[in-house]
């Protein structure tokens, strides 16, 4: 799990601990936000493992995989989570907003996943879920680069759960719309009221829902589904 | 490994490979490659892979997966496995 102490990712490393996981998370630089993760994992019963990680740099996600094998034993479950923002309209965006976000959101899912996938086909079974976001479904102003970086991870993993199929590997994405975190909170009423009103459930989500909808799909009740993108909106579009 | 033909190549290995390719044993000559001579999937080299670990009970990394191109290097590569040499 990548992006696991914070927002949805952090809401996923519970649901899955609370299915009966052992859980190994990375997360960028909220340690302590991490550490209380870890804690709710162990209460649970289960084994936990987590290491700060930069997800855009491959030796370091290599590295803190093969220490989460050591700790845990074989992976058999990746989440993608980990993403960041650097929203700007693309007019005034400067390279470095362009490229960090790429390298965190969608160079960051090729890292973890070009670095599990030998030992998947070699054992011919495993499962994938990467984060997108509406965003990259149907593109959002002032979010090019996020936008670009989601959809990509769409298009990425249609083409890998193509490639990975007939070893039993299952790969699937889960869209979300505007769900209760720190980002959505930062809203302004007026712009908060525009989102409502675009959203026919009239309530943006919660990252417990997101979270349900990753154990689901991880799940033996999941296992004649691959190369999907299941939004979770509220039927919001834009 | 027991029986070689004139090449070397145990005829055994031979099979193995060829029934996981599904390919007839006489198109998996010692050079004919994989992908380019005999069509196969550019995946099936991990395919021949796990076959061989589970056979031969050993186990090989992923850079020695780009090895795997023609009977050839299978071949080698097994042998300095077996040997402790290799990997």
């Amino acid at each position: 799990m990548t992006g696991g102490s914070r927002g949805i990712g952090r809401a996923i490393v519970q649901q899955l601990a609370a299915d009966g996981y052992d859980v190994a998370f990375c997360y960028r630089q909220s340690s302590g936000a991490a550490e209380e993760v870890a804690r709710q994992v162990q209460e649970h019963g289960r084994r936990v493992f987590q290491q700060a990680c930069d997800v855009a740099d491959f030796s370091a996600v290599q590295h803190c995989l093969q220490e989460a094998e050591q700790a845990l034993g074989p992976l058999s479950v990746i989440v993608n989570a980990a993403g960041i923002i650097r929203d700007s309209p693309l007019v005034l965006m400067d390279e470095e907003a362009w490229h960090a976000v790429i390298a965190t959101n969608l160079t960051g899912t090729f890292n973890v996943c070009r670095n599990v996938i030998f030992n998947f086909m070699k054992r011919k079974s495993g499962c994938i879920v990467n984060l997108s976001s509406v965003a990259g479904v149907y593109g959002n102003p002032g979010q090019t680069n996020y936008s670009a970086s989601k959809s990509g991870i769409i298009s990425f993993s249609k083409a890998l759960a193509k490639e990975v199929g007939s070893f039993g590997i299952r790969v699937n994405v889960v869209a979300p719309g505007a769900i209760d975190t720190e980002m959505v909170r930062q809203l302004d009423a007026k712009q908060a009221e525009r989102l409502l009103q675009a959203i026919p459930l009239r309530r943006v989500g919660q990252a417990a829902e997101v979270a349900d909808l990753v154990s689901f799909l991880v799940s033996d009740r999941a296992q004649y589904i691959t190369g999907q993108t299941i939004q979770i909106d509220g039927g919001l579009s834009f | 490994m027991s029986q070689t033909n004139q090449q070397g190549v145990p005829e055994e290995l031979r099979q193995l490979v060829a029934d996981v390719m599904d390919v007839e044993e006489e198109s998996v000559t010692d050079e004919a490659h994989f992908i380019e001579d005999l069509g196969v999937d550019s995946l099936m080299a991990l395919e021949i892979m796990v076959a061989l670990e589970k056979r031969y009970r050993v186990k090989f990394t992923e850079p020695e997966l780009r090895k795997i191109t023609c009977m050839r290097n299978v071949y080698e590569l097994l042998e300095a496995k077996q040997a402790g040499t290799g990997g």
